[in-house]
């Protein structure tokens, strides 16, 4: 018994002596470094996931809703989807995520790219720094276009301001002007010790000359942006500053690949939003996504040759049928058998290239400028060279012919209003790739004229989006309080 | 009758257990009250021995012993008698009333034992008894409506339930809120209160608030349930216990049935259509599936075919067997239980089962003791999955069978002429049979739990004791879903499903736990008047976890699920995580002549966390209580036990590990926020920053709460007993992920915010109404109120998100806040605009108008709670029954959503599918007034106006009050000349029913209101993974012998 005594005050005291000693140590504790995510990066590999994140947005929802708006596709009957696009009710839940993500995802990114420095001074970033105030443009632009005011020069310093401020809508396009100047500028002129991200690059490869060229025909498109407001002068200074840095203008499709394949998750956006899923087989969204009536008679009349990369011919047979866009469709003759979807022209492959912006739009934004007489040239030449650009991307063939035809809005000299013209090429040449620049333009211009507005909705075609209901419930003090009309009668600054 | 026992266990342990045998004879008799009644369930034990028996129902005991041994009665609140064996055989024994009723110890934290009245909280208990009287294989379950103050939700049924388990509302915004589970002194985690076998229980301790819980420290903030496991006792015995339980359908949500499938425009007649707004029922004959090539075609009667949903599901059931096999006696003790049960679920071939096996056995030396507790726990479950072509649930499949379609001629979707796929009513969405049979998912998991103590006395009033617990659980998960070919196709069908391929999903998920406590405990008399009781104690925790999951798609061979035999790349991910926790603390009461205690105890962690600077922190609690009916002489009267309490106390709590630094990840092309891309491509690598923030400089959140309580008890016998308590709390600095303004580049940032306060009152009544020869009714009442609400967020922040199902989609239209001024959680949906008065406003054209906000529905949580439990015994019989009564919330259970969408609401036909003037609307008369709406119709009654109003959520918020009656049973003991027999000691049979009745407000034709799509905080949001109402009715054998 004495010694089973000794054995048990000794283990007490080895367990005392151990429980003490193990609350000196410190290192005891320091085991919270995150094993599952890195808490660090690297400018290449978070441009790279900037860059699809960007092109993913605008390809998928930014595309999808402006083909609606713009009267481009419709629901056939026995699917039960897009219905808030018929009834265009737009309210703060309403496509939400084209502002959520543009701040949240792409935004963030691109922020954290242009914050990282070298402290060391050896390497330079300078490109990269370029690369990012040439796509935060595109996409600012499209924000003050669709939104107005917006957080600009708060924006993007996650925990150290929640709660950015709203900055005035023509401020911060000409703030973001003035940056896609100065990223020209510096894609052509880089300290010699720049990085270049070579492959992180998945736009251009580490190419800053199309970079240059990039952001030149971002900044033209906002400068003809602003062809109602009355700033002539402005315009032709900022087009003197285009010229002068002489990259000129884009000469080729700008688009992303990162090196989609036919993989989950891994396909060309549009394609595998819009088309068909990693087994080859149909998606849903391409059952439900039909042609309009109004543009397959308009592209019939046309002997418009894009009509059959555009659109396939009905499953159940016949010629293209399109309806229009209304819930209440017909239970017989406008299923998704009946009627024409999205084509082969927009659908090639699941590896194809994922288009951000079309030559075809730059040479016709080129032909606006020459109409207007911001930049010198031969518009009738642009407008031709964009309409074949936009047959050469789709792969249709007979370009000439078809603006040969004495028709209004087809050929150069048989249109009365130039611009119109120019602008309704434009939008069948954006069909499926820019449908959210075709919405805008339709709501810069009113052309194209007579497109015809959903019988479900108030008659009005909307005009913006409303601010998303996450600001209000975490941006109160900032966001300006909108009501649910002004979608259709708050016009954008520049109209 | 001479016995000789001898016992030898190997383990650790090795001791034997002899009787003593001498000249023994049999000596009977009677025990009765200081009344005069006979008193059952008396224990009578040969002092110094394990030989023992108890009394029956009449108060008649038989037990073995010498001339000159000691008899000991004992009986739980009345004081022990000896009695000394004489020459005479047969002894009456009469036990008084014990002075220190009430004086039963209860266990408090770390397996202290303490009286009632030196506690400065209330603290309330349930027996063993109650928890397994309708053999819930589930003791949460078992524990509803009987403590005041718990609120237990069952989020789903099927055969393996969840539950969520609160105790005095939600105190945390973000973070868990669940009770602390306790088992034997081992903080466990909040599923082994779902696993542990019931019958292992000996009594379950509920100490409700933080301050019972200082001592267990962060995770006490919540409540802790503290369980106490059987020891062995008395000479060896052998428990058996059988059940056999049915389980039914016992609601399915009310549907139309006037009118059938079709539309396009409303009305029309499309057979095959999976939505109803077609004709009305009119019993012509209908195809119901595609047409062959020759013209054969399944025609059916276009009327509705009663119960044609509800007939899908099968009666469940539950086999159970268990088996208890222990003893002990003053020194040493051991029990040795297995439990089986095997459960056919209501939806067919839903399979679950499980084993649970314990040992445990206690020795005691002349100053040192010492105890392992050795659990083992294994299940498997086989359910069917969400699957198909849009990974839906199985309700969806079955609310998208239209009520004229044979449903249960369709189960042969493989070759039945018109049920096979290829020809087959089902165009749209998968035949239910279909999904039943291929989407499957099984999961095993496995738990071993060690508990072991030791404690050594060095004198009188100081020992020592150490606990160690140490757990290893493991879950692993297989997803075997099984593909849609086609071997042929008809020409010209209506529609088709695309075919896809089959896929699997591998998780494997493994963790240890160790939690050690070493406790020095000084217990002195310091005078006469003076009592102290100190504890002082050192914790350790370590825990460690790994998940690896694999998952494959598009396989190639039919019915072989291995990642091996995909197409494309193999998806998955890989997660671990490491944690550390140091305390100290000490607990001091001083008592005062046994009438006033004092009592102060204090904690301070160390977490691995948070930030080296911020690591450590402290946290004490007081508190006092006083008995003045044995202050006074002679205040005790009618009023037997009264007691007053009052303590403070605050409890620091730390964040999940790995919440100090923001991070980055690889975008995994599903996750929210992550949806643009798989990376890396091929080659081409990304890392996109994290979308939370981390503010610097975490601190720990601290919950300060109040508590005012009084015990009582009247009468002789202590028959009326109760307590009423009230509380407050505050939970300060709340570790929180609050939304910010995506416009920062972050959607999230886990910072300290906000105040949430909780105020409450508790009342719990138990009386021995009736207590004669025959018959007696025992009754408990709670009733326990929660009033809750979001005193301060952040600067500029005024309500942030606490979840709802659909959250990743912003434009769902609901979801669980917490806003500022309000109760939490709440419920905001969105609704259409409605005048001063709340009626909807209609437009011009007769519809009401939406708006464009979403608003506040009310609260997810009860205002308060009645629960009742009461006992009838007459002779052998006793009856048993559990209610319980919630009121003062509202949820919204999106099923109505799947109904909406395929017409089969009953709101959809109250006016024929005609248009109609909206019930209780006005509308604006052009100045600005609004006049009630009696001659403007609605634009339409069918699919376009319904459609419409799917988009308002609020229409489908409906009261949450129920009423259930949770549990009854009915129990018949066989009378001891009868079993004696038989060679039993005991032998009961049981017939009983859990969750018999429910009944709800007739605004709810849905489902449960309890069900929820997680056991998270956002509470109030059924969905359609679970399967509808059950009821469980059985028959039970236990015998003891």
């Amino acid at each position: 018994m004495k010694s089973i005594k000794s054995i048990i005050k000794n283990s007490i005291m080895v367990i005392a002596a151990t429980a003490i000693t193990a609350s000196c140590s410190d290192d005891f504790f320091d085991v919270n470094d995150n094993p599952n995510e890195p808490s660090v990066s690297t400018p290449s590999l978070t441009l790279t996931a900037a860059q699809q994140s960007f092109t993913y947005l605008n390809a998928t929802s930014m595309n999808y809703l402006g083909n609606y708006i713009v009267y481009n596709w419709a629901t056939p009957s026995n699917w039960s989807a897009n219905q808030d696009l018929f009834r265009y009710q737009i309210d703060n839940t309403f496509y939400a995520n084209i502002f959520e993500d543009s701040y949240g995802i792409t935004f963030r990114d691109l922020a954290y790219v242009k914050g990282v420095e070298d402290a060391s001074g050896a390497v330079d970033y300078s490109a990269y720094d370029a690369i990012v105030e040439t796509i935060k443009g595109f996409q600012y632009q499209h924000l003050v276009d669709l939104y107005g005011d917006i957080p600009f020069s708060e924006a993007s310093q996650r925990g150290s301001n929640t709660t950015p401020k709203y900055d005035d809508a023509e401020t911060i396009y000409k703030a973001t002007i003035d940056s896609l100047t100065s990223a020209a500028s510096l894609a052509l002129d880089l300290p010699l010790n720049a990085e270049n991200p070579g492959s992180a690059d998945i736009i251009f490869g580490g190419d800053m000359g199309h970079w240059a060229q990039f952001a030149n025909t971002i900044k033209l498109r906002m400068l003809v942006r602003l062809s109602n407001t009355g700033q002539d002068a402005y315009i032709k200074d900022q087009i003197a500053l285009i010229d002068a840095n002489g990259a000129g203008y884009i000469t080729s499709d700008v688009s992303t690949n990162p090196g989609y394949s036919q993989n989950l998750y891994q396909q060309s956006p549009f394609y595998g939003y819009v088309g068909y899923n990693e087994a080859g087989e149909e998606l849903d969204r391409h059952d439900f996504t039909v042609a309009t009536d109004y543009l397959i008679s308009l592209l019939q009349e046309n002997n418009d040759p894009r009509i059959d990369l555009l659109f396939n011919t009905p499953t159940k047979g016949g010629d293209h049928k399109g309806a229009p866009q209304l819930i209440g469709l017909p239970g017989t003759g406008f299923t998704s058998g009946d009627l024409s979807k999205v084509g082969e022209g927009l659908l090639k492959s699941p590896e194809q290239d994922q288009p951000i912006m079309l030559l075809a739009e730059a040479l016709f934004l080129q032909a606006e400028a020459v109409q207007r007489g911001y930049i010198d040239g031969d518009a009738k030449d642009l407008y031709e060279m964009g309409i074949a650009a936009s047959f050469d991307y789709l792969g249709a063939e007979g370009a000439e012919d078809y603006y040969a035809q004495p028709l209004e809005n087809v050929s150069w000299e048989a249109s009365s209003n130039k611009i119109e013209a120019i602008i309704t090429q434009k939008w069948l040449a954006l069909n499926g790739v820019s449908g959210i620049e075709s919405w805008i333009e339709l709501t810069r211009t009113g052309y194209p004229a007579n497109l015809p507005i959903p019988v479900d909705s108030d008659g009005k075609r909307p005009v913006r989006l409303l601010y998303p209901s996450s600001e209000y419930s975490t941006n109160a003090n900032n966001v300006p309080a909108q009501t649910a009309a002004e979608a259709f009668t708050n016009n954008p600054f520049w109209k | 009758m001479k016995k000789r026992f001898n016992v030898i266990l190997t383990l650790f342990l090795v001791f034997v257990v002899q009787l003593t045998f001498a000249q023994t004879k049999t000596v009977t008799g009677t025990v009765t009250d200081d009344g005069g009644l006979p008193l059952p369930g008396v224990n009578v034990i040969v002092k110094g021995t394990s030989t023992g028996s108890q009394t029956d129902f009449d108060g008649n005991f038989a037990i073995d012993a010498s001339k000159g041994d000691v008899l000991v009665f004992s009986f739980v609140g009345l004081k022990t008698a000896e009695f000394t064996v004489g020459d005479a055989n047969k002894v009456s024994v009469e036990l008084e009333a014990d002075a220190a009723q009430l004086d039963e110890v209860v266990v408090t934290a770390l397996g202290i034992e303490r009286k009632p009245r030196e506690l400065a909280y209330s603290v309330a208990s349930v027996d063993n008894e109650d928890m397994t009287e309708t053999r819930s294989t589930n003791a949460a379950t078992a524990m509803v409506g009987k403590v005041s103050g718990l609120q237990i939700n069952t989020t789903s049924n099927g055969v393996n339930p969840n539950t969520r388990v609160v105790l005095r509302g939600n105190r945390s915004l973000l973070g868990n809120n669940q009770a602390l589970i306790v088992v034997d002194g081992y903080p466990s985690t909040r599923g082994v209160l779902d696993r542990i076998n019931p019958d292992d229980i000996a009594s379950t301790t509920v100490l409700k608030g933080a301050n019972a819980a200082a001592l267990y420290g962060s995770e006490a903030t919540n409540g802790v349930i503290i369980i106490t496991t059987k020891r062995g006792k008395g000479k060896l015995n052998v428990t058996l216990t059988s059940s056999l339980d049915l389980s039914d359908i016992s609601y399915y949500p009310e549907l139309q049935d006037e009118f059938g499938v079709g539309g396009f425009p409303d009305g029309t007649l499309y057979p095959l259509e999976n939505v109803n707004w077609g004709p009305r029922y009119d019993g012509r004959m209908v195809p119901a599936s595609e047409t062959y090539e020759d013209g054969r075609v399944l025609m059916v009667p276009f009327s509705p075919i009663k119960n044609n949903h509800k007939n899908f599901f099968n009666t469940g059931s539950t086999i159970r067997n268990s088996v208890a096999v222990g003893g002990g006696d003053d020194n040493s003790d051991f029990l040795l239980s297995i439990d089986h049960s095997n459960t056919e679920g209501v939806v067919p071939d839903d399979q679950y089962n499980r084993t649970s096996a314990r040992f445990k056995a206690s020795r005691k030396f002349d100053k040192f003791e010492v105890s392992a507790n050795l659990s083992f726990f294994r299940s498997h479950a086989n359910t069917v999955t969400p699957g198909g072509h849009q990974d839906r649930d199985l309700f969806w499949y079955l609310v998208n069978t239209p009520l004229h379609i044979p449903l249960q001629d369709l189960k042969n979707w493989r070759t039945g002429e018109f049920a096979r796929n290829e020809v087959s009513y089902y165009r749209f969405y998968e035949n239910p049979y279909f999904i039943k049979d291929t989407q499957r998912r099984k999961d095993n998991v496995n738990e071993f739990t060690l508990i072991t103590s030791a404690k050594y006395d060095f004198t009188d009033w100081l020992s020592a004791r150490i606990n160690v617990g140490y757990t290893g659980y493991n879950t692993s998960r297989k997803d075997e879903k099984g593909g849609l070919t086609y071997a042929f196709h008809v020409p010209d069908p209506y529609s088709e499903i695309a075919p896809f391929g089959p896929k699997t999903l591998d998780d494997n998920y493994i963790s240890n736990r160790v939690n050690s406590d070493f406790i020095i405990n000084v217990n002195k008399q310091l005078s006469d008047a003076f009592h102290l009781d100190v504890n002082l104690g050192q914790n350790l925790r370590l825990s460690e976890s790994k998940q690896i999951r694999v998952t494959g798609n598009n396989l190639i061979i039919p019915d072989f699920y291995n990642v091996s035999t995909r197409t494309g790349n193999l998806g998955g991910f890989e997660n671990s995580e490491e944690y550390r926790k140091m305390g100290v603390y000490g607990d001091f009461t001083l008592g005062f002549n046994d009438f006033l205690f004092v009592t102060a105890s204090g904690r301070n962690d160390w977490t691995s966390a948070l930030d080296k600077d911020n690591r450590s922190y402290f946290y004490p609690s007081a508190g006092i209580s006083f008995v003045p009916t044995t202050a006074f002489e002679g205040m005790k009267g009618t009023l037997r036990y009264l007691k007053a309490g009052f303590s403070a106390s605050k409890t620091g709590n730390d964040p999940l590990p790995y919440n100090t630094a923001s991070t980055f990840l690889a975008p995994d092309g599903r996750s929210s926020g992550q949806r643009y891309g798989l990376f890396p491509f091929g080659s081409t690598a990304g890392l996109a920053q994290s979308s939370g923030d981390v503010s610097p400089g975490l601190k720990p959140e601290f919950t300060t709460s109040l508590e005012a309580s009084v015990e009582f008890a009247f009468f002789k016998g202590d028959r009326l007993r109760g307590s009423v308590t009230a509380y407050k709390s505050n939970s300060t600095d709340q570790l929180v992920d609050i939304n910010v303004s995506q416009t920062s580049g972050a959607e999230t940032l886990y910072t300290n915010i906000g105040e949430i306060e909780n105020r409450g009152l508790e009342v719990d009544l138990n009386g021995g109404i009736i207590r004669t020869n025959d018959f007696s009714w025992d009754l408990g009442i709670n009733y326990s109120t929660n009033d809750s609400e979001v005193l301060s967020l952040l600067d500029g922040v005024d309500e942030i998100e606490v979840g709802g199902p659909y959250l990743d989609n912003s434009g769902y239209g609901a979801a669980i806040v917490a806003q500022v001024g309000q109760p939490y959680p709440l419920l905001k949906a969105t609704d259409y605009l409605r005048d001063a008065q709340g009626r909807v406003i209609v437009g011009a054209d007769g519809d009401p108008i939406a708006n464009p906000n979403l608003t506040s529905q009310g609260k997810t949580t009860p205002d308060y709670i009645v629960g009742m439990n009461t006992r009838f015994s007459y002779k052998n019989f006793s009856l048993y029954a559990v209610a319980d009564y919630r009121t003062g919330h509202v949820f919204y259970n999106t099923i109505v959503d799947a109904l909406e969408f395929t017409g089969l609401t009953e709101h959809s036909v109250t006016s024929g599918r005609q248009p109609f003037v909206y019930p209780n609307s006005v509308y604006d008369d052009g100045s600005g007034n609004y006049v009630a709406n009696t001659n403007r119709l609605t634009t339409g009654g069918g699919n376009n106006f319904w459609d419409a109003y799917n988009n308002q959520k609020a229409n489908y918020v409906t009261d949450a009050t129920v009423v259930k009656l949770r549990e009854l049973s009915l129990g018949y003991t066989f009378d001891q000349g009868l079993i004696d027999n038989l060679g039993f000691q005991d032998l009961k049979l049981n017939v009983y029913g859990r969750n018999l009745f429910m009944w709800r407000p007739s605004s709810n034709v849905y489902s449960d209101p309890e069900f929820n799509y997680s056991t998270g905080n956002a509470v109030g949001f059924g969905t359609q993974a679970q399967t509808p109402p059950t009821r469980q009715y059985g028959i039970s054998l236990t015998a003891k012998f």
